[in-house]
């Protein structure tokens, strides 16, 4: 979320500077004897250098309250609001002020990111689209509109931004992380495998990377280069367990069935909440036949996510093993309603 | 390795200090008089049975010498040798060790008796280590003679081995002891349904007793739910002085074929089931049985083939497993050996065909076994030939022999005699329980694609997917009865491939209980026709496409007196949608109204057509009438007088089901035959 206010921030800079330019173009927008407003605004700016979020908020209220149509006090309001996580309120204020003046692309930017940090990721890109489309074409627009395009589902597209913010800015390595992933969601793994190594050629502590590269890997069946990253990842960062439990994955391909609940364990220990780690740790102990300690895993698994279909379809395999047929079904038919359909072939074979 | 010699020397000097053989000497116990001579008597009576081979026997004895002198080591070794040559053999290994130990002399085959030992007791490596000393101490002759079985022993050892490391997806039970004796049981039959077991029992039946067993005979139970009642002998005339096994039985549980090991080397006899009484048992006939030794036989479902074991010669080896099939005089034709990719070199033996008449179970002991003989599997392909045969894996079998299997036509449930350690009292009846392929397991990982979010993306791996594949076969099953008496009818049911036109199966009901069964593999439309004296046919249509899994339906089916005003829908009888042209799937069931109808000479009958509410009545009408008159003309053409049928299209105005479904409308949709005079 940082690199998102540092853009914002970044913003505001720019911004400031034009909403001088903009004063000194269009007086409309500020009406004659506002010298009150002027004050607060720049009070607010003040502020806001100081990282005083929210008394500059109290200060452009000031400036609006004097001048509602306070093109640049609407933004700088914005962004503060952004920066105290209100992004619903820094929305509010970046349309108002796009009410107010529809080429400002800095603006479509940053309430774009603003509906980026809310997860309202085509709301997102359609601002950072016409930010584009009104010339506003830094990296950083490239990039959000990329990873927009990516939780949309539209990968091609995603792929065609990250390379833009690449081209812009070679020394992107996230943008190079994040372009190996829109690669691996195309199944291109050769394609993500190249950008992951990209990614750690620029930065060689981005644990992220390490532990995508070895889940590509791991796709492509080189189980022990797998391993590798993951255990590099996990060097750079010791509480990462997402990595942790991924070797553990990885492990299992390898049989290693003792070495995969150790490190479910280790996942564990970092995060107990972890349910995958349950899980994963649960089948490890089935392949042992060790099918009591699994239905534990699987119940702890169960009682951290109440939804997870999949550790109700493990559950019941794993009470199928302990002869109690029926509980398997009950678990299987759970699993069947969560939305695992192939669970209702395992029930029929009962009935 | 000068460190490892002192420590083994070491060893050996405790070794001869502490293990000392104590012969039976009178000398050696001078304060134990009384208590050597009781004992000392017990082993020489031990000895006598032992050299008369009866082994049961002399394992009794010597147990009673062994508790008194524990430390002999011929003692040891030939409570081992008894234990390997009754059922528990498994029980030999802790003698021939001690034998070993206190003499490693004792025997020249000690190393051989030993690693039979360990791999009776699933000590694989111990097992071949001993294989290989005894192999080691041969002369170069005997080593020629030996060298094969000793190889196919470790074979055994290492496939036992993997067998064991990837389980077959099984629970395997003692069957328990309302059905398993101290005595052996064994041999288990099932109906399909298993709702009956018939097998053989060497428990007490009052005959006399050879080396600790009584002769064979065959006992019944029936299954009250989820449990076995207490088996009754199957009685006079099939049990005799004599030592009488069950074989076979056929999927309905009316047949029965027993192992006669008087007759002729060994042969199969058949029962019939009339009522609630066996028929005497009748030997099959040649080519099935021969001067050889037959000793197994089960017939495919429908009647028409015979699966057999025999050692005749022109086989394999050992005994083989041929089949011979009905001509359609109803005459056997040609025994034929099932050919090398079931036969072994070895024995197979214990044949056993499932009730979808493609999947055949046998016991060998020379294809790939785990010790002894193993279970195995083969499919017959659409080609007419076997597939390789797959060993149904540990735990089903063991290291010791394990015979007999039978499955349910579900295939949940196997059922087979083995000795294992958790058993009542030699061979017992086991049941296996069948989980069907692994379930593949599903795996959670996720990852930080994107570097801006913190929430990672899930990735659920689920290993790779198996096809669960389940038995594709219907069983059908119920009593006849009177409509009015609502007693139990004999009837004769008839199976019919409406595609082909011809009869597949006949079967009967049991006179006493009207009770039948059969079982239909999926892929055909089935007509079902119950015929008995004195009554209307009836019949049922089971169309089963290919793709149908294991059903069991239950049908009672009641047949009604041939007088006037009966009503029997032809539930066999086809039009094309939306015409009267009959479908040639009809011919069957039209022919046999066509018998009816020449074998009750003065009959009259009226062939009604009627339809759902679907459509106007007019168009109805008019389709029900020209039904029903495409029926008279069939009949007509087949020599039936007109004068003798009538014909009538009610349409929709006599519904037997609801037309607001559609199982409804299909029901409605009929043709049936009223019988307007029988005089």
């Amino acid at each position: 979320m940082k690199k998102t206010f540092a853009a914002v921030a970044l913003l505001c800079a720019t911004f400031t500077m034009s909403a001088q330019n903009i004063v000194g173009n269009d007086s409309t927008l500020v009406l004659v004897g506002d010298q009150d407003a002027e004050v607060a605004f720049n009070a607010g700016n003040q502020k806001v250098s100081q990282g005083k979020y929210a008394e500059a908020i109290t200060s452009f209220n000031e400036a609006l309250s004097h001048n509602p149509n306070f093109v640049k006090a609407l933004v700088n309001r914005g962004f503060a609001k952004s920066e105290l996580a209100d992004y619903n309120g820094a929305i509010s204020d970046f349309s108002k002020a796009l009410s107010l003046d529809q080429s400002l692309a800095q603006v479509q930017y940053g309430r774009g990111l603003a509906y980026f940090n809310l997860n309202k990721s085509a709301e997102a890109l359609t601002d950072f689209e016409d930010a584009i489309k009104n010339g506003y074409k830094e990296a950083n627009v490239y990039y959000y509109a990329g990873i927009a395009c990516f939780e949309t589902g539209v990968y091609e597209e995603a792929i065609s931004n990250l390379t833009l913010a690449i081209g812009l800015n070679p020394n992107n390595a996230q943008a190079y992380n994040d372009r190996g992933s829109a690669k691996r969601m195309k199944e291109d793994y050769d394609g993500a495998i190249a950008d992951y190594q990209a990614a750690i050629k620029i930065d060689m502590k981005l644990a992220t990377a390490y532990n995508n590269l070895g889940s590509c890997l791991l796709k492509k069946g080189k189980v022990d280069d797998a391993i590798t990253n993951y255990n590099m990842a996990i060097s750079l960062d010791p509480k990462y367990y997402i990595a942790v439990n991924n070797r553990a994955r990885a492990k299992y391909e390898k049989k290693l069935y003792d070495e995969v609940v150790a490190d479910c364990k280790k996942a564990i220990e970092i995060n107990p909440d972890y349910a995958y780690a349950y899980n994963n740790m649960g089948i490890a102990q089935m392949k042992l036949r060790d099918y009591e300690n699994a239905y534990a895993s699987f119940s702890k698994a169960i009682e951290l996510n109440k939804n997870f279909a999949e550790a109700y379809l493990n559950r019941g395999s794993c009470q199928e093993m302990q002869r109690q047929f029926e509980k398997a079904c009950a678990d299987w038919q759970k699993a069947y309603d969560l939305g695992i359909s192939k669970a209702k072939n395992y029930i029929s074979f009962y009935e | 390795m000068r460190r490892l010699i002192y420590t083994t020397a070491l060893f050996l000097v405790a070794f001869a200090a502490s293990a000392q053989d104590v012969p039976f000497d009178k000398n050696l116990f001078p304060e134990q008089r009384d208590a050597f001579k009781m004992a000392n008597n017990d082993f020489k009576t031990g000895e006598n049975n032992f050299a008369v081979e009866r082994y049961a026997e002399a394992l009794y004895n010597y147990l009673e010498a062994y508790k008194f002198n524990p430390d002999y080591s011929i003692l040891n070794y030939k409570i081992g040798v008894c234990y390997m040559n009754t059922a528990t053999r498994y029980k030999a290994l802790p003698y021939f060790e001690r034998a070993f130990q206190l003499n490693r002399n004792v025997a020249p085959d000690i190393h051989l008796m030993m690693a039979k030992g360990y791999h009776l007791n699933n000590k694989f490596d111990l097992a071949i280590n001993e294989y290989k000393a005894h192999e080691a101490q041969l002369t170069p002759v005997e080593a020629s003679s030996m060298r094969e079985e000793i190889a196919k022993h470790i074979e055994e050892c290492n496939t036992a081995k993997e067998l064991i490391a990837e389980p077959a997806r099984a629970f395997v039970d003692n069957i328990g002891s309302v059905i398993n004796s101290r005595f052996n049981d064994h041999s288990p039959l099932i109906s399909a349904d298993e709702s009956m077991m018939i097998f053989t029992s060497t428990r007490n039946n009052g005959h006399r007793v050879v080396d600790d067993q009584y002769d064979e005979d065959i006992y019944v139970s029936e299954s009250a739910g989820k449990s076995w009642q207490a088996p009754q002998s199957i009685g006079e005339p099939i049990n005799t002085q004599f030592d009488d096994a069950t074989v076979g039985v056929t999927p309905d549980g009316q047949q029965l074929l027993i192992y006669n090991g008087k007759k002729n080397g060994g042969d199969i006899e058949i029962c019939q089931l009339k009522g609630d009484k066996w028929e005497y048992p009748k030997a099959l006939p040649k080519p099935i049985n021969s001067e050889y030794h037959e000793t197994s036989a089960c017939f495919s479902p429908d009647g028409r083939t015979i699966y057999f074991v025999s050692d005749r010669p022109g086989g394999y080896g050992g005994s083989d497993i041929y089949m011979c099939s009905r001509t359609y005089k109803g005459k056997w034709g040609e025994a034929i050996n099932l050919g090398p990719v079931i036969n072994s070199k070895y024995d197979e033996e214990a044949v056993f065909m499932h009730p979808d008449g493609r999947t055949l179970y046998f016991s060998s002991n020379g294809h790939k076994t785990m010790g002894g003989f193993d279970i195995f599997m083969s499919q017959l392909n659409d080609n007419g030939t076997w597939s390789e045969p797959v060993n149904l894996g540990y735990p089903i079998n063991s290291t010791d022999d394990d015979l007999c299997f039978v499955i349910s036509a579900s295939g949940r449930h196997g059922y087979c005699s083995s000795v294992r350690p958790d058993g009542i009292g030699g061979f017992d009846i086991y049941r296996s329980t069948f989980l069907g392929p692994e379930k593949p397991l599903v795996l959670s990982s996720e990852d930080n694609l994107i570097s801006a979010r913190e929430q990672p993306v899930s990735d659920m791996v689920m290993e790779a997917s198996v096809e669960l594949k389940t038995i594709r076969l219907t069983i059908v099953k119920g009593i006849v009865r009177d409509a009015i008496s609502n007693e139990p009818v004999s009837a004769q049911i008839d199976i019919v491939d409406n595609e082909k036109n011809e009869v597949i199966f006949t079967s009967q009901t049991n006179s006493s209980t009207g009770k039948f069964l059969v079982s239909l593999p999926s892929g055909k439309n089935y007509g079902l026709a119950v015929k008995a004296e004195n009554y209307l046919f009836h019949s049922e249509n089971f169309d089963i496409p290919g793709a149908t899994e294991y059903q069991e339906i239950n049908k009672e089916i009641a047949l009604n007196n041939i007088k006037k005003d009966v009503k029997i829908i032809l539930k066999n009888v086809f039009f094309e949608t939306g015409s009267a042209k009959l479908k040639p799937t009809s011919y069957a069931e039209l022919g046999r109204l066509t018998k009816l109808m020449t074998d009750m000479p003065t009959m009259r009958i009226e062939i009604s057509g009627h339809t759902d509410n679907q459509g106007s009545y007019a168009t109805n009408q008019r389709l029900s009438e020209a039904r029903a008159k495409s029926v008279v003309d069939f009949m007509i053409s087949e020599g039936i007088a007109a004068n003798r049928l009538e014909y009538k299209g009610y349409a929709f105005d006599q519904p037997i089901a609801d037309n607001s479904t559609k199982d409804g409308r299909a029901m409605n949709r009929r043709v049936e035959f009223k019988v307007l005079s029988t005089e």
